[in-house]
């Protein structure tokens, strides 16, 4: 909320020292009346925030109209900061998306007009969450609401889909292209099936059911030939669908990123809204994956490097307004030996 | 309402090797010198020995010219591997997998690849050495167990000196007003238990490790104990030991097609199974995980080096998990500092086993099935804002 | 049954184990020590005994209880593949969470 008090919305951070923080938490009531004092201080300081007006402060007020036939707003005249990162231009015009016009209205920094007619923040919500979910919106006003900058694919595709579609096939923070290319040899080795050498393999053949263990050699001197003989059950290969059609809900930026609009870096995160039911199955979370974001993993530590992972995305988990955050991440066991 | 008892459930988290007491109790005190001590008992990686080559010494000829000879007729040389002996309880209500009774053999293969669990400890059989020790007999090495225990007695008396701390604190913020005159008394409440509790201290915590029960004399034979415990192979640790390392026999079991029907009889069975070869074949140590509510725990070495850095739950390729179960699952794990794993096999029906007669039929088998690992943790995007 | 019982002897270190009612798969006996910081003193406990495969439910839960009428909690041991047994308490009403 910080980043944005500059725009004329309340900065909660005044409300200051007597919120009770994130932390240590006294285990049970112990009848005293410190204790108690200190609870009543801080629900009072919540009881004094949520009394205070919404304040809309006419010199910054944005004006937008909802076009009724496009199901998107239209600005009159852009204002503020909002527009960095907000909306995307279109013939001379700036326009919004559904949670972008309720979030703007609901933190007072715009007014939207139906037919030239202003409608109040209810009218509004009325209106826009019958073109995106309120699941949809919860998320996007809950990264809003704690700085982030948040992006709606469908729009990062559409406009720049060049820029987009290069960086979600590139590693990121990759060091340099040489390196790259024996990572992803490296990680194509440790998701590809294993074919013994053609030695081994006309041995199984003459003597295949003679042998009565994997450990088939007369004798071994590693034990690294010992766990290859081992190997069976590998990771499956990506099955790689040629166009990208598939794309995320949401790209979010960290609050500091330099962010243009018109050339958007790399995300930080790719987001994906669900609503708390069952985990997808694992087709779906392969799709997914397909676009997700691919991490540069140089750990040579089996543990690091398994758990860094290669390829990974968000799913937000709505259940009734409340949302959980699953970092999901895909992974193979690199070998011990 | 159901609530775990860390104190009493043989269940155990934060077993860190070697924490610092009255030395009476502990020969090591640093993880470093427990794992120095670990890296010798637990050399081998598998039940399973090497035909070593000899020294080589590059600037002796003699020495590269027996390296030279060693190296190209060793191969060829067969080395023959201890086989263990194991049988299936057919008495008790069904308990799957497979026993071992002799505590050499248990020893062995707990200690080259942590294979299997003391019927009577927590992980490494280690039952016998310990009542030795607390019926005052010779028991040789202290155990895991034991070092928990000593672990165990610190927090207690921690604990007793928080509450100590917090009645000394309540009495101080007393002083400054009680809201209600009925809650005066739970400090009197909390003053008299306190000072029954320092009564019964001294006998509370030693007594458990000196007294000798009516149990305990029944056990001793002609001034010896009885060796009460086995080594309890999990059916996929059997089936591992037996058709991959070919280690092991078990009483009954004749064939590959007969040990599959006895210990996987259910397409679920066979799906662990193959995760649990999948890691075991890369080096891991795979143990079950019913501790942490998944399927296996996933260890770069084993127990005594490090704790389970992966905690796996086994999923068939239609599984959907619900978002509760997953939940529940992550906030334990990661607790543990653990990550979350779920491991997709991706062909749900177990093989016919009719069909299965020899190792390489396993084999095959084996390798149509294919797993796909997921990681899932928790994110904060409040604490990942830069 | 034998197995927890077992279990109970010889690696809890409790004592008296006996079975108490072999239907409901009830044991009893004595721990070591306190299951409870909160607990007066050291008394007889309960144990059930299921396997990892066996589903819980509120009408067992109903049914240990009412053999156990006297008692407010019951000791319940669950046997793995492995033979590892991980115990819980199970209180018959709510119960205040402990401190770690």
């Amino acid at each position: 909320m910080e980043s944005d008090s500059d725009d004329g919305g309340q900065d909660w951070t005044l409300l200051g020292a007597n919120v009770l923080k994130r932390g240590e938490k006294d285990h049970a009531p112990d009848g005293t009346v410190i204790q108690q004092t200190q609870l009543q201080k801080s629900r009072e300081v919540m009881y004094t925030a949520l009394s205070e007006p919404v304040v809309i402060s006419e010199k910054n007020l944005v004006e937008a109209d909802w076009d009724s036939v496009r199901n998107i707003g239209r600005v009159r005249k852009q204002k503020g900061t909002f527009f960095m990162t907000m909306g995307w231009s279109e013939h001379e015009n700036v326009y919004l998306y559904p949670e972008e016009v309720i979030y703007l209205c609901q933190r007072g920094s715009m007014r939207c007009y139906l037919n030239n007619e202003p409608l109040s923040v209810e009218g509004v919500m009325s209106i826009c969450l019958k073109y995106v979910s309120t699941e949809w919106y919860d998320v996007y006003s809950n990264f809003k609401k704690l700085g982030f900058i948040v992006r709606r694919c469908e729009l990062e595709t559409r406009k720049v889909s060049k820029a987009q579609v290069s960086t979600t096939q590139t590693v990121p923070s990759q060091k340099s292209g040489r390196k790259n290319d024996n990572e992803i040899k490296k990680i194509k080795n440790e998701l590809s099936v294993y074919y013994p050498p053609i030695i081994t393999r006309i041995a199984w053949f003459l003597l295949g059911s003679r042998f009565n263990s994997f450990a088939w050699r007369p004798s071994y001197i590693v034990y690294s030939t010992l766990f290859k003989d081992l190997t069976a059950v590998k990771v499956r290969q990506n099955i790689d669908v040629a166009p990208q059609k598939e794309r995320f809900d949401f790209f979010v930026y960290k609050p500091g990123t330099k962010f243009k609009k018109s050339d958007p870096p790399e995300a930080d995160y790719r987001i994906r809204v669900v609503s708390a039911d069952q985990v997808p199955e694992l087709n779906k979370i392969e799709k997914e994956l397909q676009i997700a974001q691919k991490v540069g993993n140089f750990y040579k530590d089996p543990v690091k490097r398994m758990r860094l992972g290669y390829r990974t995305f968000i799913y937000a988990v709505v259940d009734n307004g409340v949302i959980s955050y699953v970092k999901v991440t895909e992974t193979g066991a690199p070998s011990v030996y | 309402m159901v609530s775990d008892d860390p104190f009493f459930n043989s269940t155990d988290s934060g077993s860190g090797p070697g924490i610092q007491l009255d030395g009476r109790f502990l020969k090591t005190t640093t993880n470093k010198g427990y794992n120095k001590r670990a890296k010798d008992v637990y050399v081998l990686p598998l039940p399973f020995s090497l035909n070593s080559l000899p020294a080589l010494i590059p600037h002796n000829p003699l020495s590269v010219f027996m390296y030279t000879v060693a190296l190209l007729s060793k191969p060829l040389r067969f080395t023959t591997q201890k086989r263990h002996k194991a049988y299936i309880d057919s008495t008790s209500q069904g308990t799957p997998g497979a026993f071992v009774p002799d505590l050499q053999s248990a020893m062995e293969l707990w200690q080259q690849g942590f294979f299997g669990k003391g019927t009577l400890s927590r992980s490494e059989p280690s039952w016998f050495g310990r009542t030795s020790r607390r019926l005052g007999l010779d028991g040789g090495e202290l155990t895991l167990e034991e070092i928990t225990e000593a672990r165990r007695a610190k927090r207690r008396k921690f604990k007793k000196e928080r509450e100590q701390q917090q009645l000394l604190e309540l009495k101080q913020k007393q002083k400054e007003g009680v809201l209600n005159p009925a809650d005066a008394n739970l400090l009197d409440k909390n003053e008299k238990k306190q000072i029954e509790d320092n009564e019964n201290n001294a006998a509370d915590s030693d007594a458990v490790v000196t007294k000798v029960r009516k149990e305990d004399t029944d056990l001793i034979k002609d001034g010896v104990i009885e060796k009460l415990e086995t080594l309890h192979l999990h059916p996929c640790e059997a089936v591992f030991l037996c058709v991959c390392l070919g280690v092991l026999e078990i009483d009954g079991i004749e064939t590959i097609q007969q040990l599959l029907q006895t210990f996987f009889p259910e397409d679920s069975d066979w799906q662990k199974y193959v995760v649990y070869h999948y890691f075991r074949s890369l080096g891991w140590c795979v143990r079950d995980g019913i501790k942490f509510g998944v399927d296996w725990l996933i260890y770069k070495q084993g127990p005594p080096f490090q704790h389970a850095e992966f905690a796996v739950s086994v999923q068939p390729s239609s599984g959907r998990p619900d978002w509760w179960w997953l939940h529940a699952n992550m906030r334990v794990v990661n607790n543990a500092k653990k990550a979350m794993t779920l491991v997709y096999v991706t062909k749900e029906e177990r093989p016919d086993y009719t069909k299965i007669s020899n190792v390489a039929a396993f084999r095959k088998a084996l390798s149509q099935y294919t797993v796909k690992i997921l990681t899932f943790s928790r994110f904060t995007p409040s604490r990942c804002r830069d | 049954m034998d197995t927890v019982i077992e279990n109970l002897v010889h690696q809890q270190l409790w004592t008296d184990c006996k079975i108490y009612n072999e239907d409901a798969n009830l044991i009893r006996g004595t721990p070591p020590r306190k299951l409870h910081p909160e607990d007066a003193q050291i008394s007889s406990e309960y144990v059930l005994v299921s396997h990892m495969r066996d589903s819980v439910s509120v009408r067992g839960y109903t049914k240990t209880f009412q053999s156990v009428h006297d008692a407010s909690r019951v000791v319940h041991a669950v046997i793995a593949e492995d033979s590892t047994i991980a115990y819980y308490i199970v209180y018959k009403s709510l119960n205040p969470p402990r401190r770690n």
